[in-house]
């Protein structure tokens, strides 16, 4: 049986640090996408890891986030977001410790609204850390062609890393 | 060359019409786990429980616990019946990620992690038990009311585990 699970690309994060962390000109060949991202930025604090798709940072998102943070469980929710949100850790997490979330688009060339899973850590050696479970939609009735991960604040530093699979 | 773990897709439905239900049948012993992705909408409700069953075993061998997240709240509940518990749709386009561990042994009983994602209803974090240590040979889907409406997709994985 081929394989079936394809790396389209991947990025690491050098010494000067990232505002963003992108993947464009995403190929039409495949089903279904899928980001693995490692990431720690210079904020000082936990931030909201910021998904948008084909550049569109502004609006037609909509989500559904389950957080739990070793002490409770919360839901929020948005139904008119410019991004899909996750979070990542900051400059007051432990050292050496990067956030991890994983990304799973079905169907992601078709021509109807695009469903998002997003399931997020942010392990730390700390009271607060936290696990996140998100679902997102996309009114974007396009095939996607760039997926974008952006923050309210500071960058992403060194050492943080995404790939991007495509799956047949 | 070793053999590296991906996804083999064993086999993929997408509806013509809406349906009630959806069987995937004869599924081959040869890979480690399954994956099981559904993309798509519920005809007519808003926010509805997905449901599998195995094997073709309708008797209360099933239970399933799960952590959700609604407009405004967060909880966990636990259910034991006739199915497990481990998808989420809506009229509202929405993804079930359901993960089968070690399907094919004939030693313990099947467990099975599911994320389902519905904006406009809920996102749950679930797993499952399945209380026979048959090998899954097939896999019955099913929702809590609705059917699965025309262009919802489902796409079921083998992944294989690696050899050194």
């Amino acid at each position: 049986m081929p394989l079936q699970l394809y790396k389209i690309a991947s990025v690491e994060v050098g010494s000067a640090g990232a505002s963003t962390i992108a993947f464009s000109s995403i190929p039409a060949g495949y089903t279904d996408l899928k980001v693995v991202l490692s990431t720690r930025t210079n904020y000082a604090g936990f931030l909201d890891l910021n998904m948008f798709l084909n550049g569109n940072a502004s609006s037609g998102y909509s989500w559904r986030r389950l957080n739990g943070d070793g002490g409770s469980a919360t839901s929020t929710n948005s139904t008119s977001a410019g991004v899909i949100p996750s979070a990542t850790l900051g400059t007051t997490s432990t050292a050496n410790t990067f956030a991890n979330t994983e990304v799973y688009i079905p169907n992601y060339t078709s021509t109807t609204s695009k469903s998002v899973s997003i399931d997020g850590v942010t392990e730390n050696n700390a009271a607060a850390s936290y696990q996140i479970f998100t679902a997102g939609l996309s009114t974007l009735s396009t095939a996607i062609t760039s997926v974008s991960f952006g923050l309210g604040a500071g960058s992403f530093v060194q050492y943080s890393t995404a790939t991007l699979y495509g799956i047949l | 060359m070793s053999k590296t773990a991906t996804y083999a897709l064993i086999e993929a439905k997408t509806l013509g019409s809406a349906t009630a239900n959806v069987t995937f049948s004869s599924i081959p012993g040869t890979y480690t786990d399954l994956v099981l992705v559904i993309n798509g909408t519920n005809a007519t409700s808003g926010d509805e429980n997905i449901w599998v069953r195995f094997n073709g075993d309708a008797g209360s061998n099933y239970s399933t616990t799960q952590l959700y997240g609604v407009s405004g709240s967060a909880g966990s509940t636990r259910n034991t019946g006739t199915g497990m518990l481990l998808g989420r749709g809506g009229t509202t386009i929405s993804n079930s990620i359901i993960h089968f561990m070690d399907y094919a042994n004939t030693t313990t009983f099947k467990t099975a992690l599911g994320r389902g994602n519905n904006t406009a209803g809920a996102v749950i974090a679930n797993v499952g038990l399945w209380r026979n240590t048959a090998a899954i040979t097939s896999i019955y889907i099913d929702s809590n009311a609705g059917n699965f409406n025309t262009g919802t997709t489902f796409r079921l994985y083998g992944i294989q585990a690696g050899n050194a």
